[in-house]
C-alpha cells in the first residue's frame, strides 16, 4: 500500500476515527485502526465493538492499494503532531511488516498485524436505507436519550426504540419509570415498518459525526447493526438483543384532566421545590384547583417549601406527585412556551406533551407525602 | 492454529451437525477428567462453528478463524480461570447487575447483550465452570434457560458435581472419556518425555496428556517412588515426609506458604488414588484398568478396620490442608497413619 493524502483530512479522519478505539481492549486488534487505500480514496476503519465507524477521505493519490492494520493512538497523534512547515501532504507505505508515515524531513514507521484479524465492520447498503435530515435525527435522540435505562441488567431498556412506520421516524426510550416518545415526518413514502434497538452509545456517536444540521443522512436498519451514512462516515452501531417493552399501553389514551402551564415557571418552581427534598424522599406533589398549581415538597431531615403558579385547569380538584429529577430532564427538552401535563387520578400515569410530536409519560409516586 | 482433539473429533462432529440442521443445544456441558482435551475440544468446536465456511471443520485461514486463534472474534466469550489466574469465577464474571468490582473483560451477559457483529453465532466458554462460585452459578440460570436465539454456552468442567443440579440439568452433558494409554502415551512422546517416563505417567494420569504434564511438573514418579517406600514400610514415614519436601516440583500458588499447601496437597491426594487402586485390586479389578495397578497392590494395609481407620485419616488430612492447617505436620500425620495402621494390623495378625 502507498498512499499520498492531505495532511489535514487525515489528521481529521484521525481523530474521529480514534474517538471510538479504546486504548486498552481485552481483544488487541481493536487498538488498531484499519485502512484500507482503494482507487482515488483512503477509508479509515475504528470500532470498539459496540459501535464503528467507517470514515473516508476522498481525493488521494493511491499509488498502490491496499490495507493495513496500525496502531491508532500512536498514528493519531504522530499525525495530528506533524509540524505545519513540513508541507500539506503525507505519505504512507507499508514497507515488509511495518507502516511508514512521512511528511517532510519526519517519519515514523509502525509495526502492523495482520488486516484478517480485526472485526468484519459492515458496509453500508443504500438499497434499503431511509433518509433523513441530521437536525431531525438529531433532535429526536436529544429528546429520547435521556430516558433510556442506565441500570445494568435492563438490557432491552438500554436502548432507544428507532421505527420507521406509518411515513414517520418515531424514537422511544424507557427506563421503566417514565417514558419518552418523539416522532417526526420521513420524507419518503412507503417506508418500513422497520425496527431496531439502538444502545444510546451508537446515538451518541450519530449525533457526534452528524457536523452538518441540513445535510440529508440516510439510515439502515440491520439484522444486527442500525447504520448511519453521512457524506463523510458511516458508523454502525451493534443492537441490543431483546424485546422492547410494549409501551403504548403505558400512554393513556383519555384522561379527565389536564393543565396548560408556562414552561419556564414551571421548571423554575419545580427547581425551587425540589431544592428542600432529599435523595432518599425525591418526590414533589403537585396540587391542582381552580387555576391554581401548589407544588410541596418535603424531607424529614431538611424542611419543606411550597410553591404557587397559575395555569389552565380543566377537570376536578387533584393532586399527583412525581420524582421532580424526571420532570425537569422533561422540561429541559420542551421547546414550546406551554407544556401541557394530563392525568386521569394520582396513582395513573402523567402524560407531558412537550412538544409536537413529543409525549413523555412519568409514573407518578403514590407514597404520601 | 486448530487441532482437532484426539478421540474428541467424532463427538465434535455430530454437534457440528447438529448445528447445521438447526438442532444444536444451546446449552452444552463438557465434561470428562483432567487434561483430556475438553477444552481443546470446544475451542475447535467454536472454530467451527465461526468458520465462514462452517458448522464444520475449521479452515484456519478465512477471517473468522484467524480472529478466534488471535483472540480477536468479536462473537466469542472466554470466561478461563486458568488464564486469568484465579480461584473462583467471580459473579461479576456472569452478571452485570452484580455489586463487585467491573472486570476489565466485562461480564457474559453485558457480551449476550449485543447482536454478533459478524455472523449468525454467538459463542461462550466457561472453562473450569465448576469454578464458578455459587452466587455466579445462580446468576447463570436465567441465561441457560433461555439465551437469544444463536447463543451457544459451553460449560467445561472435570468436577461435574461440583456445578448446581439445575445448572447441569439445564445442559446437554457430553463426557469425554480419558484417551487409550498408548495415545496419551505418543503424545507425551511427542512433547519430549522419555519412553519410561512417558509410559508411566501415561499410565498413572489414566489416559489424560494434561494431567501427565501436571504429573511430570509435579515431579510424581519420585513422589509416588517415595510414599511406596513409606507405605510399605522400607522408610521411616517421618523420614519420606522431610524426603517430600526436598523433591523438585513445580506448585501452584503465588507464596511459598501456598505452594507448600499445594504440595502436601497433591501428596494426599496420590495417596488417596493410591489407596482406592489397592482397594479395587483387591476386589479383583484387573490391574491394567487402574492407573497405578500393580503398584498399588502391595500398599493396601491388612484388615478391614486398618483400611477404614487409614482412609478416615487421610480424608481428614485432606480437608485439614482445606482448612489451612500446616501442610508440614498434615503430611506427617498421614503417612505416620497410613504406616501404622499397617504396623498394627500385622502385629494382630
Amino acid at each position: 500500500m502507498k498512499i499520498l493524502c492531505e495532511r489535514e483530512k487525515l489528521r481529521e479522519a484521525l481523530a474521529v476515527t480514534t474517538s471510538v478505539i479504546p486504548s486498552k481492549s481485552t481483544r488487541p486488534a481493536v487498538e488498531n485502526v484499519s485502512m484500507i487505500a482503494t482507487g482515488d480514496a483512503l477509508e479509515l476503519i475504528g470500532t470498539d465493538l459496540d459501535v464503528a465507524i467507517r470514515y473516508r477521505i476522498e481525493d488521494v493519490k493511491t499509488d498502490e492499494p491496499g490495507s493495513v492494520l496500525v496502531p491508532a493512538r500512536v498514528a493519531a497523534d504522530f499525525v495530528r503532531d506533524l509540524p505545519a512547515a513540513n508541507g500539506a501532504t503525507v505519505t504512507m507505505r507499508t514497507h515488509g511488516d511495518n507502516f511508514i508515515i512521512e511528511s517532510g524531513e519526519d517519519s515514523c514507521e509502525l509495526s502492523t498485524i495482520d488486516p484478517d484479524e480485526y472485526p468484519d465492520v459492515a458496509s453500508f447498503d443504500e438499497a434499503d436505507s431511509v433518509p433523513v435530515m441530521a437536525a431531525t435525527f438529531t433532535r429526536l435522540v436529544s429528546r429520547t436519550g435521556f430516558a433510556a435505562a442506565r441500570e445494568a441488567g435492563r438490557y432491552a431498556m438500554h436502548g432507544i426504540l428507532t421505527q420507521c412506520e406509518n411515513d414517520e421516524l418515531k424514537l422511544v426510550a424507557t427506563d421503566g419509570r417514565r417514558l419518552a416518545i418523539a416522532s417526526a415526518a420521513l420524507e419518503a413514502d412507503g417506508v418500513g415498518p422497520l425496527q431496531a434497538i439502538v444502545p444510546p452509545k451508537g446515538m451518541h456517536l450519530f449525533c457526534k459525526v452528524l457536523d452538518d444540521p441540513t445535510e440529508r443522512v440516510r439510515l439502515q436498519f440491520g439484522d444486527s447493526q442500525f447504520c448511519l451514512k453521512t457524506s463523510k462516515a458511516e458508523v454502525f452501531a451493534r443492537l441490543i438483543d431483546g424485546e422492547f417493552p410494549r409501551y403504548d399501553a403505558v400512554v393513556p389514551a383519555s384522561t379527565e384532566n389536564r393543565m396548560d402551564a408556562d414552561t419556564a415557571t414551571l421548571t423554575q418552581k419545580l427547581k425551587l421545590v425540589a431544592n428542600v427534598t432529599s435523595p432518599d424522599t425525591r418526590a414533589v406533589r403537585m396540587s391542582l384547583d381552580k387555576g391554581q398549581l401548589t407544588i410541596f415538597g418535603r424531607s424529614l431531615s431538611t424542611g419543606e417549601a411550597t410553591a404557587h403558579m397559575n395555569v389552565e385547569f380543566e377537570g376536578s380538584p387533584g393532586m399527583i406527585s412525581f420524582n421532580p429529577d424526571y420532570l425537569l430532564d422533561g422540561l429541559k427538552n420542551c421547546e414550546g412556551d406551554t407544556v401541557c401535563l394530563e392525568f386521569n387520578d394520582k396513582a395513573s400515569p402523567g402524560k407531558f406533551t412537550l412538544g409536537e410530536n413529543y409525549v413523555y409519560v412519568v409514573m407518578p409516586i403514590t407514597v404520601d407525602i | 492454529m486448530f487441532v482437532e482433539p484426539l478421540v474428541h473429533g467424532d463427538t465434535v462432529r455430530r454437534l457440528w451437525r447438529a448445528a447445521q440442521l438447526s438442532r444444536l443445544p444451546h446449552a452444552l456441558l463438557f465434561e470428562g477428567p483432567e487434561g483430556v482435551g475438553k477444552s481443546l475440544a470446544a475451542r475447535w468446536f467454536v472454530a467451527g462453528l465461526l468458520c465462514a465456511e462452517g458448522p464444520g471443520e475449521p479452515c484456519g485461514v478465512c477471517g473468522p478463524c484467524k480472529r478466534l486463534a488471535s483472540g480477536n472474534h468479536p462473537d466469542f466469550f472466554a470466561i478461563d480461570p486458568v488464564a486469568e489466574n484465579v480461584e473462583q469465577i467471580p459473579v461479576a464474571r456472569i452478571s452485570a447487575r452484580s455489586k463487585g468490582d467491573v472486570p476489565p473483560e466485562g461480564s457474559l451477559e453485558e457480551f449476550l447483550g449485543l447482536c454478533p457483529m459478524e455472523g449468525s453465532w454467538r459463542c461462550v466458554l466457561v472453562r473450569m465452570s465448576h469454578r464458578m462460585n455459587t452466587s455466579a452459578q445462580n446468576a447463570l440460570l436465567k441465561t441457560l434457560e433461555e439465551p437469544r436465539p444463536g447463543t451457544v454456552l459451553l460449560l467445561e468442567t472435570n468436577l461435574a458435581a461440583r456445578l448446581l443440579p439445575t445448572i447441569r440439568s439445564r445442559c446437554i452433558r457430553i463426557r469425554m472419556g480419558g484417551l487409550p494409554v498408548e495415545e496419551a502415551h505418543a503424545i507425551l512422546a511427542e512433547r519430549g518425555l522419555e519412553a519410561g517416563e512417558a509410559e508411566l505417567l501415561a499410565r498413572w494420569s489414566g489416559g489424560s496428556p494434561g494431567r501427565a504434564l501436571v504429573f511430570q511438573r509435579r515431579g510424581v514418579i519420585p513422589l509416588v517412588r517415595t510414599l511406596e517406600a513409606a507405605l510399605s514400610g522400607k522408610l521411616a514415614p517421618l523420614r519420606a515426609a522431610a524426603h517430600i519436601w526436598d523433591l523438585e516440583g513445580e506448585f501452584p500458588g503465588k507464596t511459598p506458604a501456598a505452594k507448600a499447601r499445594g504440595r502436601a496437597r497433591f501428596a494426599l491426594d496420590l495417596m488417596l488414588d493410591l489407596l482406592a487402586d489397592a482397594e479395587k485390586l483387591d476386589a479383583g479389578i484387573d490391574p491394567l484398568r487402574l492407573p497405578f495397578g500393580e503398584v498399588a497392590r502391595p500398599l493396601l494395609p491388612r484388615g478391614i478396620e486398618a483400611r477404614r481407620r487409614t482412609l478416615e485419616a487421610l480424608l481428614a488430612c485432606r480437608s485439614d490442608i482445606d482448612r489451612n492447617l500446616a501442610p508440614e505436620g498434615v503430611l506427617e500425620r498421614s503417612l505416620l497413619a497410613w504406616a501404622g495402621a499397617e504396623r498394627r494390623a500385622r502385629v494382630s495378625h
